[in-house]
C-alpha cells in the first residue's frame, strides 16, 4: 500500500519534469529568459524531489554526489565514517573519509555541536525509564590519565572503552588501524568511482609509514606495512589503555564514562602554582 | 634581571603594550647594537602601531591569506596523530619505530580540559605542563612523550617574560630535545628563500635558547637541547611537507650574549632625562590633528634614542623614520651597511664625498685611511664611467 503511494507520486513527479523540460525548451528557442530562469528553478526542485523518491524506494541505489542534494544527516555521516575508520577519528579525518568514500561533504564546523546534542540526548533517555536510547551515539575520545574530552577527535560509544581512551601512543596506533582499515575498503570498492580516492587517501596516509613507497603503491603493501609498525608499538599501547580503562570503570559514572569529565575545581590552583 | 623595569614603563606610558613573542624576540637579533630597538623591545611597546602613527600610514603586516596558507599547512603537517611528523622525524632526527607517544598542549586542546582558564593563567598553565612533561623526559625517557605539540616555554627579556609557544618538541629516548617548527613558504628545488629561511633560523634559536633555560632550572644540562633543529617546509609548489635540519647552535649563543646585554635598556633610559615618554595612542578615529600631535610627540621622544641603521632594519616597523631621519642627516648608514663600513668613522654624506674629491683634508690617522680607500674608490670609478665614454 505505502509501496503504491510512493511509485503514484514518483511518477507524478517524473511527468511534471518531462513537461517543464519540455516548456524549457521552447522558452530557450523563443528566446524568452525570464520564463526559462523560473523554469530552471522548478525543474531543480523537482530533480531533487524525484531523487528523494528514488532512494526512499531503493536504498541500494547510489546517490547522487552533489553535495547540496546531500540529505544525509551529520551524524548518520559521522557514524558511517567512524564505522569503517574503526577508531577514534579527528574531524580532520573523518570528512577526509566521507568525501573519498561516499563524495560527500561533512561540515566538520557542526562536529562540536553534534557532540553537545549527543550528550543531551542521552542523558534525556537516561531520565525518563520509557524513552528508547539510541543504539550508538558519537562520543569524544578521552584522555587516558584525566578522562577529558580529546578537541576534534570523536568515537563510537559501542566500542569498548579502553579503545575510547587516547594513550601517548594511540594517536600512532589508531591512524596505523584506520589506514589498514581504509586500505581494505579501497580493494573493496575496486572498479566503482570510489577507488580513485579511496587509494590517494590511503596512499597519503600510507607514505608516512616507514616502507610504504610514495607513489603507485598496493593497499596490500600499506596493509602489511602497517601491521610490521603496529607490532613494535601496538603491544604497549594495549597495555596503557587497558589499565586506563580499568581505572575508568571503578572511578567514573556512566555519564563520565562516555563523554568525559572536566578539571573545573583544580584549575585555579593549578594556575597559582606555576609561580 | 627579575625586578619589573619602572623606567621602562614610564617611558611606554599608556601607549599600546604588545607582549613579546620569539619572531619579535629574534629582531633583537637583526638589529644588532641598536639602542632605540632594545628600548622599545624591553617596554614591549607594539611596534607595528607606533611605527603606522609615525609614518601616519596603517601597516597590517602580513596578509590573511599567507595566515590561512600557513595555518592549512600546519594542520596538514599534524593531523592525523602528527603522521607527517612521526615520519620526518624519523628520517632526519632518527627517533625509532616506538617514539611516537605524543601530547598535544595547544590552548584550545587544553581548554576542553581546563574550561574558563585563558590568557596569562592559560600560558602559565602550559608553562607549567611543559616543564612537567620535560622532567618527565630526564626520570623516565621510555615512558615520557616524544612528540609535544605546542609546547610552552618561558624566556627572560629584559625582566619581561616571554611566553613562546614551540611548534613541536621532539624528544628521542637516548635524551635528545629537538626543536621542530614548520614553516608554509616553500623550499622549491632543495632551496627556501633564504631571507624568510634566515629569519626561521633565528626565531628557532629563541625557542632552542628558552628551552635550554627551562633545562637549566629543572636541574638538567642545557647540552640535553640538541641545537640541530628540524623546520618542516612545503616541497616545491605543492603541499607536501619536506623537511631540512639546520645547525643553529651559533645562533643561540649569539642571541644568548644578546639577551645577557638586555637589561641594559634600562641604563639607556635612566641616562636620558626622566620626562622622555610615549604619547597615548590616539582613540580610533581621531581626527588628523590629533594623529599629527601624537605622532610628532612619538618622535621626539624617539629621537634621544640613538639608532644604528642597517641593512637588517628593513622588517622592523620603525623602518621607514629611521631611514628618513638617517636622510635628514645625511648620515652614510643611509646608503647601507658595506658603505657605512667602507666609510668606518666618517658619518656624514657630504663629508665622506670631499675626503674622496680631496676636498678636505683628513682630520686623523682613521680619517686618512679612509680618505685614501674612498679616493681610491672615487678614481676607479672615473675611469670607469670615461671608459666607457
Amino acid at each position: 500500500m505505502f509501496f503504491m503511494e510512493r511509485a503514484q507520486e514518483l511518477i507524478e513527479v517524473v511527468t511534471a519534469l518531462r513537461n517543464a523540460n519540455d516548456a524549457l525548451l521552447e522558452a530557450t528557442t523563443s528566446g524568452n529568459g525570464a520564463e526559462a530562469t523560473r523554469l530552471l528553478q522548478d525543474i531543480a526542485v523537482l530533480e531533487r524531489r524525484r531523487n528523494r523518491l528514488v532512494h526512499k524506494s531503493n536504498p541500494d541505489i547510489a546517490r547522487t554526489t552533489s553535495s547540496y542534494e546531500s540529505s544525509i544527516p551529520l551524524r548518520d555521516q559521522v557514524i558511517q565514517a567512524l564505522r569503517l575508520t574503526g577508531r577514534p577519528s579527528s574531524s580532520r579525518l573523518i570528512s577526509d573519509v566521507t568525501k573519498s568514500r561516499w563524495a560527500e561533504r561533512v561540515d566538520t564546523a557542526k562536529l562540536s555541536s553534534l557532540r553537545r546534542d549527543e550528550a543531551r540526548s542521552w542523558r534525556k533517555s537516561q531520565e525518563l525509564p520509557g524513552r528508547q536510547a539510541r543504539d550508538v551515539y558519537v562520543v569524544p575520545a578521552l584522555t587516558y590519565d584525566r578522562f577529558t574530552p580529546v578537541r576534534g577527535t570523536v568515537a563510537l560509544s559501542t566500542w569498548p572503552t579502553s579503545l575510547r581512551l587516547i594513550a601517548p601512543l594511540s594517536p600512532r596506533v589508531d591512524m596505523l588501524h584506520s589506514t589498514v582499515a581504509l586500505a581494505q575498503e579501497a580493494s573493496a570498492v575496486a572498479g566503482t568511482n570510489y577507488e580513485a580516492p579511496m587509494m590517494r587517501l590511503m596512499a597519503r596516509l600510507g607514505a608516512t609509514i616507514p616502507g610504504v613507497r610514495p607513489f603507485g603503491v598496493e593497499p596490500q603493501a600499506v596493509i602489511e606495512a602497517a601491521q610490521a609498525e603496529l607490532k613494535e608499538i601496538e603491544e604497549t599501547d594495549e597495555l596503557e589503555r587497558s589499565e586506563a580503562a580499568a581505572r575508568a570503570h571503578a572511578q567514573l559514572d556512566a555519564e563520565v564514562l562516555l563523554f568525559g569529565t572536566q578539571i573545573r575545581t583544580v584549575t585555579s590552583r593549578a594556575a597559582q602554582g606555576s609561580q | 634581571m627579575t625586578n619589573t623595569s619602572d623606567p621602562l614603563e614610564n617611558f611606554r606610558g599608556s601607549f599600546p603594550r604588545q607582549p613579546l613573542n620569539a619572531r619579535r624576540v629574534a629582531g633583537a637579533l637583526e638589529a644588532p647594537g641598536c639602542q632605540r630597538r632594545t628600548v622599545l623591545d624591553a617596554a614591549a611597546v607594539n611596534l607595528d602601531k607606533l611605527g603606522s602613527l609615525i609614518s601616519g600610514t596603517p601597516t597590517d603586516r602580513q596578509s590573511p591569506f599567507a595566515l590561512t596558507r600557513g595555518n592549512q599547512f600546519e594542520q596538514q603537517v599534524v593531523a592525523n596523530g602528527m603522521a607527517e611528523i612521526v615520519a620526518l622525524a624519523r628520517r632526519h632526527l632518527a627517533l625509532e619505530i616506538p617514539e611516537v607517544r605524543q601530547h598535544d598542549l595547544s590552548a584550545s586542546a587544553l581548554s576542553e580540559a581546563y574550561p574558563g582558564v585563558a590568557g596569562i593563567k592559560m600560558n602559565e598553565l602550559r608553562a607549567r605542563l611543559t616543564r612537567q612533561r620535560a622532567s618527565e623526559m630526564l626520570s623516565d625517557p621510555s615512558h615520557a612523550y616524544n612528540l609535544i605539540r605546542h609546547a610552552m616555554t618561558r624566556l627572560d627579556f629584559g625582566g619581561e617574560i616571554v611566553y613562546l609557544e614551540q611548534d613541536v618538541l621532539a624528544f628521542a629516548v637516548d635524551g635528545r630535545i629537538h626543536v621542530v617548527e614548520i614553516k608554509s613558504y616553500p623550499r622549491i628545488d632543495g632551496r627556501a628563500d633564504p631571507v624568510k629561511a634566515s629569519a626561521t633560523v633565528r626565531q628557532t634559536a629563541v625557542y632552542a635558547l628558552s628551552l635550554q633555560q627551562l633545562m637549566v632550572e629543572i636541574g638538567a644540562r642545557p647540552d640535553v637541547v640538541n641545537t640541530t633543529t628540524m623546520i618542516v617546509l612545503p616541497e616545491n609548489l605543492s603541499f607536501r611537507p619536506t623537511a631540512v635540519t639546520i645547525e643553529i647552535d651559533m645562533y643561540v649563543r649569539r642571541l644568548r650574549r644578546q639577551l645577557a646585554s638586555v637589561p641594559q635598556a634600562t641604563e639607556i633610559i635612566q641616562a636620558l632625562s626622566a620626562g622622555i615618554r610615549l604619547p597615548d595612542h590616539p582613540a580610533k578615529g581621531a581626527g588628523s590633528d590629533e594623529l599629527t600631535t601624537a605622532a610628532t610627540a612619538a618622535r621626539e621622544a624617539l629621537a634621544p634614542l640613538p639608532p644604528r641603521f642597517t641593512d637588517g632594519c628593513v622588517s622592523c616597523p620603525l623602518f621607514h623614520h629611521c631611514r628618513d631621519e638617517a636622510e635628514f642627516h645625511r648620515s652614510t648608514s643611509r646608503l647601507g651597511s658595506a658603505v657605512a663600513s667602507a666609510c668606518g668613522n666618517v658619518t656624514d654624506i657630504a663629508a665622506a664625498i670631499d675626503l674622496a674629491e680631496g676636498r678636505r683634508a683628513p682630520a686623523d690617522a682613521s680619517e686618512a685611511a679612509v680618505a685614501a680607500a674612498l679616493a681610491r674608490g672615487a678614481a676607479a670609478a672615473r675611469l670607469a664611467v670615461g671608459g666607457v665614454a
